[in-house]
């Protein structure tokens, strides 16, 4: 009992010297709003003191201005500068501190002590600030508590003063402007791609550019399409002025769709862009230089230097100018957004040949021409034609511009006409050509100078050759090309008509190079491999009519590739006779990836019966699931494939998953995706525990003839 | 018969069959009341016994003829008999003097009160409690603890810590919890420790000592006292309670204790301290055979940390001791680190003596509650820490804007220290516009909960032979997350990563902490960032037996144990979505060690004790996973550590020389280790990881005293170190958010010294009784060889790539920093009052660093950033802990 009470008192004197002790501090008082007061006036106006300014000078004289922020940081788009305000105009303080936006608020008064400061311009865009190597520069954070007073609570931003795109004058620069009625010449690009610290997008009918930094919080948002009204700071650069918004919220009303991403080409003389495709690539950083392909559509009328309008076209007789066409993908375009103004400098073959004004019968034939992708007339524009007469073709005319067709490529290859009209070029063409087989060349002959040097029936006395034609029943050599068939390879073996006389009439699509062969128009070099051409009904890399091939054979070829995670990459291989590979595993480490490998996109239009198959090898698979072939019809050809649907396509039978033996699927029919155009995917996962290896040879799209 | 506690080896009476015929038994007694003194600990011959009870001991089995017995305890001053041991050798009562500067030995100045989040491994003192009367040990546990000394260079892991017979090293760290029982001094004053590889009869052990602190309330100390303390250090006033009443006619034996320790600010700026203590003992003694006793303790605390900062701005301030943590906010010093921890513990024993030659002893402890840590978080804001790089005056290249940079540092608070009306104003501003807050107090949680059960069985199979055996399981669950503490006058927030916005523009899922919650609006209280639980299972199974002969004691000890952990994860992370929600692989790691040692005794006096070992360790948690607050990943290398460890000592004892010299030889291999830390440059948490780390520790250590005149003895202590790298381990760098790819690279790090201890240690003091119950301490220390830890990104091909041979700068960028050492000077006085004959009143100071060195480093680390542009290695400087200068603690205490 006593120890009872021992403990009682004990426990009682710590409890009541507790209570007198109890002095650590709880809870903190939470400081109350503090509402900014100055104590002084201003006594000069932002106009006053922009129009005193003629160089770079530090202010002397107790100079005090006031004014409302209307920019500031919090998207990113601006930095380290507040725009401020007043009735008379505006003026950016170039102030070296991060994240202004907490302490100056949109609609926040501010004073500013201009004396010790400093006043420059930095290509005619006039800053307060402070010096900085010699020019205007940023006010020092810690000067600023000096310079620059918060007065009152946030307040309403004042109007953006509506103008219109013709009556800029730098009077408004550094103020808060809006404009209506704005078309931008992008729509659907993103705002500032990563790939540059800013970007400058156009607007249809101005010279005037809105300009985004990489940093802002919206730059991979898309720009709008359509017509609406925008907001922002107006700026200048040298000549150029500039419009900053500062977040997406300074676009209003604009209810246009974004186009689809046109598929096309690579810019390549055989495989120029088309239209869509050259409109959405104009000035680009750095530029984009390539072939445009289109119909010509028009020319701009004379007098006109910006279009606005369809009516500063002629789209008819007569045609007023001859220093430009405009182009389009459809002969009968007459939306100038569609189209691409293409320059044709003066004293150049191709003013000489293509202009509308002389030669009025060109309207409507297709022009292929290079140049650089930039803005003409203030719509897309093709510009900088080098003068070279290789460098473009016409429909009927230009450098061997003939009526052939075809680019060349295994999908879409030159048709017989094509391949005579660009023999022995230089350098020579290579590419796909594709016929019927008409005849061989007779035993002996060596130089083939009437039909009698040639079989275009049984019996046929050579192996080592093929004529193929246009027509199945040609006998006019000159419509035929002659086709090398190398000793010892598949292309001799399954196609040379002494063996196989059933091959007469089927068509071939072959690759070599275009040059005289038993001195007419050849097709020559070919490895002759079975997967350097393809025989109707058996040979080659099918049997069947492939609607699309791809074999990797030296490179990804038509495929593209997209890391969305992790430093491997699909890359080409040589196994399988050419593949492309992925694996997350290096150096005995598993490093996180996910990558795709993504074809090209394939039109399954006026296809019936599309089937699938593919070549593959996989090994230390570690699920299925992570070795995904997808399709997606919203895919939009480029960037991150995560951003589109895609659907498994399933009912392969794959690889075992544990060797680096080669295996070709089952076919699997895509015939829910016919009628429209596809992308097909790879897509390659793993962790950092476990990473499979896949090669996939070749890719095979089939359809009913 | 009297109950023994199940750890004494020898405290049975003589069998017939001994081959050494002499025994002692004796009565231990505190000198003032002639009080009986139990858990005093009482050695012949390196032979130990605890007394009981009733001070009563017994020690058989001893050869005959002159010896020294040695008594020792903790708070009282170690006593030295030399007798003639007989047949059955009776002595005297042996009266024992409480030493009064003792009293503070309980670590309480360690790094627990710095905020070392932002640090490698944060560091702790050395865990041995002694009560040994080492002079060694009893210098390194506290005297060196001042500069952060680790024995040996071991980290905390290697000296484990027994609560009552119960393992409580933090199971993710091994770190020992000194503050699960902070506050609690009297309680918890009674220990058994061993050094280095010394075995014990309650664990296998490890390669630094284990100590274990006995609960049982029939062993503590019958009194009631009072104690009131006042100090500069961590907190100025300290209360204390304790009543225990020994084993009762009732057979029950009970301790209760209780304490508050507070202060509005202690030796750094910005530390405030509340703390409680509470502690319940009960025994209960059945038969002969079987105790029970239930033991339960709290130490809820709360606490403003400390935080280092770099040189500039000590030089600029004048201060080593600036700390960046607090600043003002109405006027009040208000600190951003604030460390909350209440980790209660229970622990039930039951004692069973088998029969006279076994006793078995079976615990069960679990312990649970909370701990956490605030710390200020901002969006889309400026950094709002004071001493952020960018607000250096050294950031500016202008000298006019340095100069005035520097200016605002020494003469606006709001510039130097952190501006909490600035941040209100922020979130006010922020909510006017219905926007979260930008600035944000947030709650960083570790809820530990550990629950073990342990077996431990001591058989004597004769007088020469002991077996100890025992099974050790363990079940530790640590839940990480982190809740908001204060909105700082905003309203919401909302729990995206911002790192991640910002390096993935326009990508709504990658940002996303809790992905099945998109954008969610967190409030006060309100979990968000991370949410995960590590759990680990241990189970233990081990073996030791001990040879005594006459010249010779020997021993061999072997360890089976198998260690599980995973990660379980509740937030689906939007940076890593495949593997952040549910549980992780389970990492499973079976290891071994063995050990065994001599001691030859050349005479009573003089021992000769060799001891080797060689262990396998898994990986601790916090080495294994990489960033556990976002993903399941592990090291590329998970292997065990491999430890070999040798030691030789040699003892000698006389009644007015004691000493001992050890020089010991460990080499580690296959270490891990993983820094996570925000990356400015990158502007990112990346996560460095390094694997396959070999170290070796060599050294000597000397503690001696020796009789000098007029009752005052001299002593010494010593410790030359070499602790090394010794091989050229890899690291890979992962970016958390995996914004970039990860990056593996060879470490150049052979000959780097182990760092955050001071190699080598001295002290040389004196320990004079006077009249009257008069004590004092001083002592002089000496602390050198201090080594700042190091940034190893810095010591890659990578940082002196481009720079030509013989290029200055590459000695500049890889060389490792040597901290400045230095000497102090502790003084501690102690006298007791005998008042009414019943009560007494104890007096005592210990003043520590009289010359007031604020120079000496007691540590720091480079910043895990380097300027690979410009190689300048004075862009991130390193950040710098100081010892605290004069510094002192005045105990009174009232007993009765």
């Amino acid at each position: 009992m006593k120890d009872i009470r021992k403990i009682f008192i004990g426990l009682l004197l710590l409890g009541i010297a507790t209570y007198f002790a109890a002095c650590v501090k709880g809870d903190f008082d939470e400081p109350p709003v503090y509402i900014p007061k100055v104590d002084f006036n201003s006594n000069t106006t932002i106009a006053a003191l922009k129009s005193s300014y003629k160089s770079l000078k530090q202010i002397e004289e107790d100079i005090i201005i006031q004014g409302i922020v209307v920019g500031n940081d919090e998207s990113g788009n601006l930095f380290k500068k507040l725009i401020i305000q007043d009735s008379t105009a505006g003026i950016e303080l170039a102030l070296d501190k991060t994240n202004l936006y907490n302490e100056f608020k949109l609609g926040q008064r501010v004073f500013v002590k201009c004396k010790g400061m400093y006043i420059g311009d930095y290509n005619n865009l006039i800053q307060l600030g402070y010096l900085y190597e010699g020019s205007i520069g940023r006010l020092p954070e810690v000067f600023m508590s000096q310079h620059i007073f918060r007065d009152s609570l946030p307040g309403k931003v004042p109007e953006p003063q509506l103008t219109a795109l013709t009556g800029l004058n730098t009077f408004l620069v550094s103020q808060l402007v809006k404009f209506e009625n704005i078309t931008f010449v992008d729509p659907g690009k993103e705002w500032a791609p990563q790939s540059a610290d800013a970007t400058n997008r156009s607007i249809v009918g101005t010279t005037m550019v809105v300009r985004t930094s990489k940093y802002a919080n919206f730059a991979s948002d898309l720009i709008p399409a359509g017509s609406g009204t925008v907001t922002g700071i107006l700026s200048i650069f040298q000549n150029t002025y500039q419009l900053t918004i500062r977040d997406t919220s300074d676009l209003k009303n604009f209810g246009g769709t974004i186009p689809p991403p046109p598929t096309g080409g690579d810019g390549s003389k055989e495989d120029p862009y088309n239209v869509a495709q050259a409109v959405q690539m104009q000035n680009a950083t750095p530029y984009v230089i390539g072939f445009v392909k289109g119909y010509i559509v028009g020319s701009v009328k004379a007098g006109v230097t910006s279009i606005t309008s369809a009516d500063d076209i002629d789209f008819s007789p007569p045609f007023t100018s001859a220093t430009n066409v405009l182009v389009a993908d459809e002969a009968g375009e007459t939306n100038f957004m569609n189209c691409v103004v293409v320059n044709l400098p003066a004293g150049t073959s191709l003013r000489g040949d293509v202009n509308l004004q002389n030669n009025p019968d060109n309207k409507g034939k297709w022009l292929n021409v290079k140049g650089t992708l930039r803005s003409y007339f203030g719509i897309a524009g093709l510009r900088d034609f080098s003068g070279e007469a290789d460098d473009y073709d016409f429909e009927g005319g230009g450098n061997g511009g003939g009526s052939g067709s075809g680019s060349g490529t295994q999908n879409d290859p030159y048709d017989v006409q094509s391949a005579v009209e660009k023999q022995n070029a230089n350098p020579y063409v290579v590419g796909w050509v594709k016929g019927y087989i008409v005849g061989s060349v007779k035993k002996d002959i060596t130089s083939i100078s009437s039909a009698d040097d040639i079989h275009f029936a049984p019996p046929f006395t050579s192996a080592t050759n093929v004529l193929i034609a246009d027509d199945k029943n040609e006998t006019d050599y000159t419509k035929c090309v002659v086709v090398n068939l190398p000793a010892g390879k598949p292309l001799r073996s399954e196609v040379n008509l002494v063996d196989h006389p059933d091959n007469l009439g089927k068509w071939l699509k072959v690759t070599g190079t275009l040059r005289t062969y038993f001195g007419i128009a050849g097709l020559r070099d070919s490895n002759g491999g079975s997967e350097d051409f393809e025989l109707e009904d058996g040979g080659g890399s099918g049997g069947e009519d492939y609607l699309f091939v791809e074999d990797f054979k030296k490179d990804l070829g038509t495929f593209s590739t997209y890391s969305v995670d992790g430093d491997q990459v699909w890359e080409w291989a040589d196994f399988d006779g050419g593949c492309t590979k992925m694996t997350g595993f290096v150096d005995g480490t598993h490093y996180v990836n996910e990558d795709w490998l993504i074809s090209p996109q394939i039109s399954l239009s006026g296809q019936t019966g599309v089937k699938m198959s593919f070549r593959e090898a996989i090994n230390h698979i570690t699920s299925y699931n992570d070795l995904k072939v997808l399709v997606s019809t919203d895919f939009i050809g480029s960037g991150n494939p995560n951003t589109a649907t895609w659907n498994e396509i399933s009912g392969f039978t794959r690889a075992a998953g544990n060797s680096w033996t080669f295996f070709e699927t089952n076919e699997v029919s895509l015939a829910v995706y016919e009628g429209q155009n596809i992308y097909i995917a790879f897509k390659y996962t793993c962790s950092s525990s476990a990473s499979s290896t896949w090669e996939v040879g070749k890719v095979m799209l089939s359809a009913n003839r | 018969m009297a109950l023994l506690p199940f750890y004494v080896i020898y405290a049975q009476p003589l069998s017939s069959d001994d081959q050494q015929p002499g025994s002692v038994t004796g009565r231990v007694l505190e000198s003032q009341i002639r009080q009986p003194l139990t858990s005093i600990i009482v050695s012949i011959e390196g032979r130990q016994v605890l007394t009981d009870h009733e001070g009563r001991f017994t020690i058989s089995g001893l050869r005959l003829g002159p010896a020294e017995i040695v008594f020792s305890g903790a708070g009282f001053i170690t006593k030295t008999l030399d007798i003639e041991v007989k047949a059955q050798t009776r002595l005297d009562d042996v009266f024992l003097i409480a030493d009064l500067t003792e009293t503070e030995k309980i670590p309480e100045i360690n790094l627990e009160m710095i905020d070392m989040d932002d640090d490698a491994k944060a560091q702790n003192i050395t865990g041995l409690l002694h009560s040994t009367g080492d002079v060694f040990l009893s210098f390194a546990s506290y005297t060196f603890g001042q500069a952060w000394f680790r024995n040996r260079g071991y980290d905390a892991e290697f000296t484990p810590t027994y609560v009552g017979n119960s393992m409580i090293n933090d199971a993710e760290t091994g770190r020992t919890l000194w503050a699960i029982w902070g506050g609690l001094n009297d309680a918890t004053r009674n220990s058994v420790s061993t050094n280095g590889l010394e075995p014990t009869n309650y664990s296998f052990g490890s390669i630094g000592g284990v100590s274990n602190i006995i609960t049982r309330p029939s062993r503590q100390r019958v009194q009631t006292k009072f104690t009131y303390s006042v100090s500069n250090r961590s907190y100025t006033h300290r209360l204390m309670f304790i009543h225990s009443t020994g084993l009762m006619n009732n057979n029950w034996a009970v301790t209760v204790s209780g304490s508050r320790r507070w202060g509005n600010e202690g030796y750094i700026r910005g530390t405030f301290y509340d703390a409680w203590a509470y502690y319940l003992g009960l025994e209960k003694k059945f038969n002969d055979k079987h105790s029970l006793e239930f033991t339960a303790f709290a130490a809820p605390v709360k606490r403003g940390m400390q935080g280092g900062s770099v040189q500039e701005i000590y030089d600029l301030l004048g201060s080593n001791h600036y700390s960046p943590n607090w600043g003002f906010q109405n006027g009040e010093v208000r600190n951003s680190r604030v460390r909350t921890m209440n980790q209660p513990v229970m622990i039930l024993n039951h004692y069973w003596k088998y029969n006279s030659n076994t006793d078995i002893t079976t615990t069960v402890s679990y312990m649970f509650g909370k701990t956490g840590t605030t710390a200020l978080n901002w969006y889309n804001s400026a950094d709002p820490r004071p001493d952020y790089y960018r607000n250096l005056p050294s950031w500016f290249a202008d000298t006019s804007v340095k100069n005035a940079v520097a200016e605002t540092w020494r003469t606006n608070s709001a510039v130097s220290q952190i501006n909490w009306d600035a941040l209100y104003q922020a979130n006010y501003l922020s909510l006017m516009e219905g926007k979260q807050a930008r600035y944000i107090i947030e709650d960083r949680r570790n809820d530990m909960s550990n629950l073990n059960l342990n077996t431990v069985i001591n058989h004597r199979v004769n007088e020469n032979i002991t077996i100890n055996r025992g099974v050790e399981l363990s079940n530790y669950t640590v839940s990480y997350f982190k809740t908001i503490d204060d909105l700082l006058g905003g309203e919401f927030w909302v729990d995206i990563d911002q790192f991640a916005e910002r390096d993935f523009i326009g990508n709504d899922t990658i940002i996303q902490n809790d992905l099945d919650n998109p954008n969610r609006i967190v409030k006060e209280g309100d979990i968000f960032g991370y949410d995960y639980k590590l759990r680990q299972q241990v189970g233990k199974l081990w073996l030791s037996s001990v040879f005594s002969y006459r010249k010779i004691d020997f021993f061999v000890a072997a360890q089976l144990s198998s260690t599980t952990f995973w990660r379980e994860g509740f937030m689906r992370n939007g940076r890593h979505p495949e593997k952040s929600l549910g549980e992780s692989h389970k990492y499973n790691f079976i290891d071994y060690a063995l050990k065994g040692g001599a001691t030859y005794k050349f005479t009573g006096r003089l021992f000769l004790e060799g001891n080797m070992a060689y262990m396998t360790q898994a990986p601790f948690m916090r080495n294994a996973f990489v960033s556990p607050r976002t993903r399941h990943d592990v090291s590329p290398k998970l292997v065990s550590e491999k430890i070999f460890s040798s030691e030789a000592s040699l003892h000698f004892r006389a009644p007015m020389v004691k000493a001992r010299l050890t020089a010991y030889h460990t080499e580690f291999k296959d270490q891990n280790q993983i820094l996570s830390f925000y990356h400015d440059d990158y502007r990112t948490l990346v996560n460095h990881i390094m694997y396959g780390i070999n170290t070796t520790h060599q050294g000597i250590e000397f503690g001696g005293e020796a009789y000098m005149f007029y009752d005052l003895w001299l002593q010494a202590a010593l410790n030359i170190g070499n602790y090394r790298y010794t091989n050229r381990p890899l690291a890979t760098i992962a970016f958390d958010n995996g914004s970039r790819p990860d990056t593996t690279e060879l470490a150049y790090l052979k000959n780097f010294f182990v760092f955050g201890t001071p190699q080598t240690a001295a002290a040389l003091g004196i320990k004079w009784v006077g009249p009257g119950y008069l004590f004092v301490n001083a002592s002089v220390n000496y602390f050198d060889d201090i080594y700042l830890s190091f940034n190893p990104e810095r010591r890659s091909q990578g940082a002196i790539e481009n720079l030509g041979e013989g290029d200055p700068r590459i000695a500049e960028i890889t060389r490792q920093e040597t901290l400045s050492g230095g000497y102090t000077v502790d003084v501690s006085v102690g006298k007791s009052f005998r008042i009414k004959r019943k009560y007494f009143l104890q007096l005592n100071l210990s003043a520590n660093n009289l010359l007031n060195n604020k120079k000496i480093s007691t540590g720091g680390y480079e910043q895990l950033r380097f300027d690979f542009q410009e190689k300048d290695v004075d862009k991130f400087p390193p950040r710098y802990f100081y010892m605290i200068g004069t510094n002192y603690f005045l105990n009174v205490a009232v007993r009765f």
